[in-house]
């Protein structure tokens, strides 16, 4: 059985075409169903990408700990004793902890007015002594020189790393900040690297506007002794934020003859839970566009499929002469699906069309207003994925059917008799 | 050719409002004659007719056509035998109006699966047999009424069925073009051989067959031979 020659098509279009208006409008329901459609994804997928690059560069299995005043009385500690990390804490952590992947101490330095200079060039910057693996925990972009390492934190050197709006501000255009020495709250230390955001978030403010040292030098220069009062951990493969929160507490908790049921002495922020939460919304997000999209797309379909109807019954006697030459059942409803179809396929594929031009657009706007360029750097999706443009094809297959089913089962109930009878 | 025995048809059976509508039909029509049925409104002769043509069913009794008995056929294959069997030609020519004559002309062939080249080819030798063939691309809209019923009449001859039902063919023409077209049955009976039934009420058709049948009431109430067919418009 053919479906479609040339005949058909003609037969088609002229049906089409008999009626411009009514077609048009009839298809312009199924044009912005699908429209809609993938106007709707697009916009919940780039407000999706929006919120991810806000959040995109923290390990989504971080957690990060500071210290708070203790809230219970424990082994003759009054309630409200102030308490900090140290460096042993570290040691215990790295031994006994089997849910910890990494550990990175983090330490504030004090900024004050003009706190950091180069030669007559000066600003006001915070400064924080971590370990290398905190890159791992809060991913920053590298622009020159290298990150910090290992030998810098084991032999205590005098180096930092600057964000990029520190050394536009140090430096002179064309000028190479690595190898040249600033002065930190009157110490000097030597740029190794340029870093920039790699995304809006992170921990402790802009890291364009921060300076990293190495934690040990950092704490033997400015005196801080053994103590600090930040970490930043990621889980081990497969096991949830939510273990490293609990074993982390407990050590710690122990460590610090701190009561295990006191909740404020240990402060924590569980990134995992963040992106569950924005996973949610996503979900939700993604759920109601469909919805939206896919309720306007049926009423298009219900519009081709009542239209078709009444197609239907204004040709009764057209298709019961073609009964009576011999049409087949078969062939009467290959020939309404086929025209429903036709009609719905023409104006789906201009949705389709427009939709994709339109999500074009929306894709380039930038809502975050970030400035110039791309500053974040995270890779922008295709606008409308193969896969979505799978799915839209074939939900506009199948309403082609589904408009045709109604109308085609009605013109089948014609009987040639019935509509050729001349009174 | 058709062999119709003790046909009884009713509609509404076992209803109350039941109308026994043939009653006990029995006809005999051999091949390449020309016969008319005539009757009454309400005589049953339109339902007869749409039985012959395989359009609708008997209750009881026997319709052997060509050698093949219609009874109890599925839609398809009742649509298969009308395609090869019947052609049909209307009081209102029922072409269709977006089609022009070549391709109304064509259609039969269509569901029939022959190729699209072929049948416009039969197509276009037909309407020239009818003298239409300057008028193939034209639609139905731009033909008269005796145009229009020679389309139809190509159409019903397209597939070479072995009867052609016509209803009422003339109802529709003036006196003129009546003539016309009940000419050209004739000149297609004579030279193509194919039966040729008319249903009409009007004598003067009647009279241009070689046989005449009247209807009454559900049953043939007369069946002549008409030695000398006029064409009296």
């Amino acid at each position: 059985m053919k479906f479609f020659d040339i005949d058909s098509l003609h037969e088609i279009w002229a049906t089409i075409t008999r009626n411009r208006f009514r077609s048009v409008a009839t298809g312009f329901g199924v044009f912005w169903g699908l429209f809609m459609l993938i106007v709707l994804l697009a916009i919940g997928n780039k407000i999706t990408q929006s919120i991810l690059a806000q959040v995109d560069g923290f390990a989504t299995n971080a957690v990060f700990f500071f210290t708070d005043r203790t809230s219970e009385p424990y082994e003759g500690y009054r309630k409200g004793r102030w308490w900090a990390f140290n460096n042993s804490d570290i040691d215990l952590l790295q031994r006994r902890a089997q849910t910890i992947d990494i550990i990175s101490p983090a330490l504030m330095g004090n900024s004050s007015d003009k706190n950091v200079v180069n030669g007559m060039k000066s600003g006001s910057w915070r400064f924080i002594g971590i370990f290398p693996n905190f890159y791992e925990i809060n991913t920053v972009n590298q622009d020159s020189g290298r990150l910090l390492n290992d030998v810098d934190i084991s032999e205590r050197r005098k180096v930092c790393v600057i964000g990029n709006v520190v050394a536009e501000t140090l430096f002179s255009p064309g000028e190479n900040p690595i190898g040249r020495f600033i002065r930190i709250n009157g110490i000097y230390f030597q740029v190794v690297g340029v870093i920039s955001p790699h995304s809006n978030a992170s921990i402790f403010g802009p890291v364009d506007e921060m300076i990293h040292l190495p934690f040990s030098t950092h704490q033997m220069l400015f005196e801080r002794g053994e103590n600090f009062y930040f970490m930043g951990c990621t889980a081990k493969p497969g096991i949830s934020a939510d273990e490293v929160e609990e074993e982390f507490k407990t050590i710690i908790k122990a460590a610090h003859k701190i009561a295990p049921s006191d909740t404020k002495a240990i402060g924590s922020v569980n990134i995992e839970h963040q992106f569950k939460i924005f996973n949610m919304l996503f979900t939700g997000l993604s759920v109601l566009m469909w919805l939206v999209g896919l309720g306007a797309l049926l009423s298009g379909i219900i519009g081709i499929s009542n239209i078709m109807l009444v197609t239907v019954r204004e040709r009764m006697r057209e298709i019961g002469v073609r009964r009576a030459l011999g049409a087949k059942p078969w062939n009467i409803i290959i020939q309404i699906m086929s025209e429903s179809f036709v009609l719905t396929g023409i104006a789906g594929l201009a949705g389709l069309m427009c939709g994709i031009g339109v999500s074009v657009v929306i894709q380039n706007i930038n809502i975050s207003g970030d400035g110039p360029g791309n500053p974040i750097g995270f890779h922008p999706e295709p606008v409308v994925s193969f896969n979505l443009a799978m799915v839209a094809l074939l939900v506009l297959v199948m309403s082609g059917i589904v408009a045709g089913l109604l109308p085609a089962w009605r013109a089948l109930k014609i009987k040639a008799i019935d509509a050729i009878r001349d009174e | 050719m058709i062999k119709i025995r003790d046909l009884n048809k009713t509609y509404n059976l076992g209803q109350p409002n039941a109308l026994h509508v043939l009653k006990g039909i029995d006809m005999d029509v051999a091949a390449g004659e020309f016969l008319s049925i005539m009757g009454a409104s309400g005589s049953g002769k339109s339902t007869l007719l749409n039985v012959i043509g395989i359009l609708d069913n008997y209750d009881s009794g026997e319709y052997i056509l060509d050698g093949i008995p219609v009874r109890d056929l599925s839609e398809t294959s009742s649509a298969e035998l009308r395609n090869r069997k019947v052609g049909f030609i209307f009081q209102s020519f029922n072409l269709i109006s977006y089609k022009n004559a070549l391709e109304n002309v064509a259609l039969p062939l269509y569901y029939n699966g022959i190729p699209r080249k072929k049948r416009n080819e039969l197509a276009a030798e037909y309407l020239e047999k009818l003298g239409l063939k300057d008028h193939a691309l034209h639609l139905p809209s731009e033909l008269s009424g005796g145009q229009k019923q020679r389309v139809a009449i190509a159409r019903a001859l397209i597939s070479r069925p072995s009867i052609i039902l016509a209803d009422e063919p003339t109802g529709a023409l003036d006196t003129t073009t009546s003539r016309e077209v009940i000419e050209i049955m004739r000149e297609v009976n004579r030279s193509e051989g194919i039966t040729m039934l008319i249903v009409t009420h009007e004598g003067a058709v009647a009279r241009a067959t070689d046989r005449m049948i009247y209807l009454r009431d559900g049953r043939i109430e007369s069946d002549k031979h008409n030695p000398n067919p006029v064409i009296e418009f």
